[in-house]
């Protein structure tokens, strides 16, 4: 394997993020195309409202657009994108004044459940809050660190390079967002 | 089975984690901590199963549309750049004309200064020295080295400069 290729490999998105400062606009689509799953699903977690996920989420890309001079392209570009989308998300929950409680029923019907069935769904809404309204709940902290590890699938290094965090902190944040969220799940404490 | 005192919960998860064999041993003659184990490794299953949402359609088309919008980033900073050096140059200007006194001790201390690095560097230098001492020369000096500094100043801004908020 030439030097060349195994530098694709290791970094797929070096060639583009080049071809992109040097003002190549299918390449910066590209890029976008590459991660706007991530980065839009995290959106739609931290905030849960399309319209404000999707509009958060195109500022990231924009921000990473005109910033694309000083990102590291030996660094992940999904997990800067990702930590641009995150401190824009963290900034309008602050300035937002509705508590999170109130988009619930919002978010039952936007983020897709794997309990598909009818059945399935309605002893989930007699017996307990499902999995996503349950995560819906959870602050802001909460709800990032368990869609980044377990939606996502990130490693806890990768999950602190996203929050700005000493990696051996994310262990602790996932089990405490976890409990929490079991808590949630109880029948007979949380009765919906 | 264990007469240990139940551990703190994150301490117990940690530990398990982290392959302690004093939690292992807990968890082995537990009931109420092995069930609570088992809830919440159910609950990971179950979390593993999420996936993300897909973004609208046209999601990438809107994200082209801003880009488009905005001036390239390289012209951005080609005119913050011009705008630096010309609040420069009117400061350079406002010294000079607003306070001669001032520019005259300023361009003394640097015609001294030039002339002492030019003594050291070039030894054989002759006539030119006396030149350097007349007021115009340090102040066309001073002029382009604040010209330098600011065009560094801006190659570094361009560089170095990232906030921890966007390379986070
Ligand atoms: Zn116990």
């Amino acid at each position: 394997m030439s030097v060349a290729e195994d530098a694709t490999t290791s970094h797929p998105w070096k060639p583009d993020v080049l071809a992109a400062r040097k003002g190549d606009p299918k390449a910066f689509a590209a890029l976008v195309r590459a991660v706007q799953r991530p980065v839009y699903g995290l959106c739609l977690r931290l905030l849960a409202n399309e319209a404000e996920a999707s509009e958060v989420a195109q500022e990231a890309f924009l921000r990473a657009y005109q910033n694309l001079h000083k990102y590291d392209v030996e660094r992940p570009f999904d997990l800067w994108v990702l930590a641009i989308a995150r401190n824009l998300c963290l900034d309008l929950l602050r300035r937002r004044t509705r508590a999170p409680s109130e988009n619930l029923e919002e978010m039952k019907d936007t983020l897709p459940s794997h309990a598909a069935t009818a059945e399935e769904t309605a002893i989930a809404r007699q017996e307990h809050l499902s999995l996503e309204a349950a995560m819906a709940t959870l602050s802001a902290d909460d709800r990032e660190v368990l869609a980044l590890y377990y939606v996502q699938k990130r490693t806890t290094k990768e999950i602190a390079q996203v929050l700005g965090v000493a990696p051996g902190t994310i262990m602790a944040r996932l089990f405490r967002a976890r409990e929490k969220l079991r808590q949630k799940m109880q029948p007979q404490e949380n009765p919906s | 089975m264990s007469t240990d005192p139940c551990p703190d919960l994150e301490r117990l998860f940690l530990g398990l984690s982290e392959g302690d064999p004093e939690m292992a041993r807990h968890l082995e003659g537990c009931a109420a901590c092995a069930a609570l184990v088992e809830e919440h490794r159910q609950l990971e299953k179950d979390l593993l199963r999420l996936a993300d949402p897909l973004p609208p359609p046209d999601f990438v088309q809107k994200v082209m549309a801003r880009v488009e919008r905005v001036p390239t980033p390289v012209r951005r900073e080609v005119w913050s750049g011009v705008a630096i050096l010309a609040a420069a140059f009117a400061g350079i200007a406002w010294i000079v004309f607003t306070d001669p006194g001032t520019a005259s001790s300023l361009g003394a201390w640097f015609a001294t200064a030039l002339v002492s690095w030019r003594e050291v560097l070039f030894a054989a230098g002759q006539g030119i020295a006396a030149v350097w001492s007349t007021a115009a020369l340090p102040l066309v000096s001073v002029a382009s080295m604040m010209f330098l500094v600011v065009l560094f100043g801006l190659r570094r801004l361009a560089v170095v400069q990232s906030p921890s908020r966007v390379s986070a």
